[in-house]
């Protein structure tokens, strides 16, 4: 489990992290989301080591993240970069010595993870000779090789067709099935509303709501759409019921707490016909656009 | 109620992390900096433009040394037309003279009929020089260039033979006539190096600093920026500590800078034996032990400042730039080295990448007492180790600057 306590970060003046906590539990797929700004890639880089914090602390299993953890730790920075020149397997296998495997360990770890990414008939070309796609593979395999205890991804959709983005998704899946906390940035909303177990959304610099995507759509604005017959006008004239919007037939209201809609459907049922009372949930993309937009 | 409680000792708390992660691995235990050198080696070693250019200044080498082959092997043999016996007993004794006086000189007779004869050999080319007797004595004949070694030898040998006839006449012998004419040549010190020598030496182990200057700073430099450049720094120092990476570079390219100036120095080495000029070589390698002892540390040195110079670079078009004060640099102590005497010299001898030359050339003098190269060598060491925690935090901090080369001064106002 990875927890950031009160993380800060000052360039100069400037605070691109400002007390940021959140926990990445293990066996979760985490997702950070945030504008750009928001400070998401300076807080990996502090996870990852790469980046001094200012204040606070990073734990690891309860212990304050050391560099010989973080060793252990799978990183795919927000700039890509691997070496041009050295071929797909040499590259992979230095990484993975570095990260502290012996020699055999990581050839062994590299050729499983280039036949698993289909690259297997690329392994001793150059990088540079690679096609974009491929390239971004071998980035991914750079930050999965030598069995990280956690993954730390930042964007790592971005540039990926829907078929990769699946195949992405689907290895990192086979990680938390294993129990590794995973924990990666992405703008694309709907599909971190997809995959992920738990958000943590950052603005300027601050954490704005953390829970599970089900908890954070909850926190928005629940509405309910009433679907009924003739005249909606009387709906004005209830407790607590706030009108969104009312045409002939149909209503968009909002609700002061529960039990209010119990009344409404009483009264409402009382009136006539019901075709539809249900409840409109806002996407993780709502909540998060209402959020950011103050 | 009386209970009895035993006391047990607490449970000594379980120090190994519970959870899913870090499974002890005792793989995980190899020096970083090696694995990084390792790679530096490897990748250095398959480059095309490394391997072409070593190969080129070996060629270049081994094309000086075989023309100084092919000139030593023109000069000091000639050919000289002359007429009669007389004048070839002086051209064999003329040989001999030579010989004597150590220096390897050839005289091929060329025997002619006549005067006239000898004059067209020596305006055809076909000889160096012609020996003619004439009313004064002997007359050497050029065409267009005084030949220096037949007019020194020949000379000596007709004067030799004039002076004994003119002894003989007077009624006495060479011998008497030179009696008291020798000079004796004494050394005082003997055992110790000749000045000569010590110059020579440091002329050598100076140019050899400069070029390894030249050969080693580029290119580490150049391996240095290569993770920013690339981007690829950030899992790198993810997973290890900078210092490590520096360190492993660091050692990749000064090892293999120091074999590329092993395999020069030999190609040199081997041309001048083949050249016949044994004699130089091992006036070179009289003083060899601490010339090589400071020109090792010298390097190192100066690979650490190379590596300062990549470390600020953000690109390799920056690297022309933050190294042009370092190889200046180079130059001056270079130039200060071979040319510094005195208490300059004394001075520069404990100055790191100065003492590279300068204290060397004083304790092959016999200018030190023991402590001074000791203390020399621990002031380097000490550079090296100061110069490397300083380029690692430059490094460090300039490892999210990609908008262009910093200021010395600017990466160390950064902050982590």
């Amino acid at each position: 489990m990875l927890e950031l306590d009160h993380v800060v970060r000052r360039f100069g003046d400037r605070c691109a992290v400002d007390h940021v906590s959140f926990r990445v539990d293990d066996g979760r797929m985490t997702g950070f989301v945030g504008g750009n700004g928001a400070g998401k890639t300076t807080t990996m880089r502090m996870i990852m080591g790469v980046l001094a914090l200012t204040d606070g602390e990073i734990r690891w299993n309860g212990a304050p993240a050391t560099s010989q953890a973080r060793r252990g730790f799978g990183y795919m920075p927000e700039e890509r970069g691997l070496y041009p020149k050295q071929p797909v397997l040499n590259q992979l296998v230095y990484l993975g010595r570095l990260r502290g495997l012996s020699a055999q360990a990581a050839h062994r770890s590299a050729t499983d993870l280039i036949e698993r990414l289909a690259l297997a008939d690329k392994r001793d070309e150059r990088l540079e000779a690679l096609s974009l796609g491929n390239q971004q593979r071998v980035q991914i395999a750079a930050a999965l090789i030598g069995e990280p205890q956690l993954l730390v991804l930042d964007e790592p959709f971005s540039g990926l067709d829907p078929h990769a983005v699946d195949s992405m998704a689907q290895l990192l899946r086979e990680h938390t099935a294993r129990g590794i906390p995973v924990l990666f940035s992405s703008h694309q909303l709907e599909l971190v509303e997809r995959l992920c177990d738990d958000l943590v959304i950052q603005a300027a610099g601050r954490v704005l709501a953390t829970g599970t995507a089900e908890s954070l759509r909850r926190r928005g604005r629940v509405r309910h759409r009433l679907v009924g017959h003739g005249d909606m006008t009387w709906l004005h004239g209830v407790d607590g019921v706030r009108v969104i919007s009312a045409a002939p037939g149909t209503a968009l209201l909002e609700l002061a707490t529960d039990d209010v809609a119990d009344r409404l459907l009483t009264q409402a049922l009382s009136r006539g016909p019901v075709r539809e009372f249900a409840e409109i949930v806002p996407s993780v993309a709502d909540v998060f656009r209402e959020m950011t937009a103050a | 109620m009386s209970t009895v409680t035993t006391t047990k000792p607490a449970p000594t708390p379980d120090l190994e992390p519970t959870g899913p992660e870090t499974p002890p691995a005792p793989e995980r235990r190899e020096a970083a900096w090696r694995i990084v050198t390792a790679r530096e080696i490897t990748v250095k070693l398959r480059d095309r433009g490394f391997i072409v250019s070593t190969l080129v200044t070996l060629a270049l080498i081994i094309g000086a040394v075989g023309l100084q082959v092919y000139l030593a092997s023109t000069m000091g043999k000639i050919s000289v037309a002359a007429v009669g016996t007389e004048s070839t007993q002086l051209i064999k004794q003329a040989e001999i003279l030579a010989d004597q006086a150590g220096q390897d000189v050839t005289i091929t007779l060329r025997a002619e009929d006549s005067a006239a004869q000898v004059r067209d050999a020596v305006r055809s080319g076909d000889v160096e020089a012609g020996l003619v007797r004439t009313d004064q004595g002997w007359t050497l004949l050029g065409n267009t260039d005084r030949d220096d070694t037949a007019a020194t030898w020949i000379g000596a040998a007709v004067q030799a033979a004039a002076l004994e006839a003119n002894a003989t006449a007077q009624g006495t012998s060479l011998d008497a006539l030179t009696q008291g004419a020798t000079l004796q040549h004494t050394l005082l010190s003997p055992g110790d190096t000749p000045r000569s020598v010590v110059r020579t030496a440091t002329f050598f182990f100076g140019f050899l600093f400069y070029l390894a200057a030249i050969l080693l700073g580029t290119s580490l430099a150049t391996s240095i920026v290569e993770e920013k450049q690339n981007r690829v720094v950030e899992i790198i120092a993810s997973s290890v500590r900078l210092r490590d990476l520096l360190i492993g570079k660091i050692v990749g390219s000064t090892t293999l800078a120091l074999a590329q100036m092993l395999a020069f120095t030999a190609a040199a080495a081997i041309g001048l034996v083949a050249a016949g000029e044994s004699k130089t070589l091992s006036q070179v390698t009289a003083g060899l032990g601490w010339f090589l002892v400071y020109y090792v540390v010298g390097i190192v040195v100066l690979a650490c400042v190379f590596a300062a110079a990549g470390a600020i670079a953000s690109r390799s078009e920056d690297i022309q730039s933050t190294t042009t004060p370092v190889t200046a640099i180079t130059a001056i102590v270079f130039i200060a080295g071979i040319s510094a005497s005195g208490a300059a010299q004394t001075i520069l001898s404990f100055v790191p990448l100065a003492s590279t030359i300068t204290m060397p050339t004083r304790i092959v003098a016999g200018d030190t007492t023991w402590w001074e190269p000791a203390a020399s060598l621990a002031v380097s060491v000490a550079a090296a180790a100061l110069i490397i925690l300083a380029s690692e935090r430059i490094y460090r901090r300039a490892l999210m600057q990609t908008g262009g080369k910093l200021s010395f001064r600017q990466a160390l106002k950064l902050t982590d």
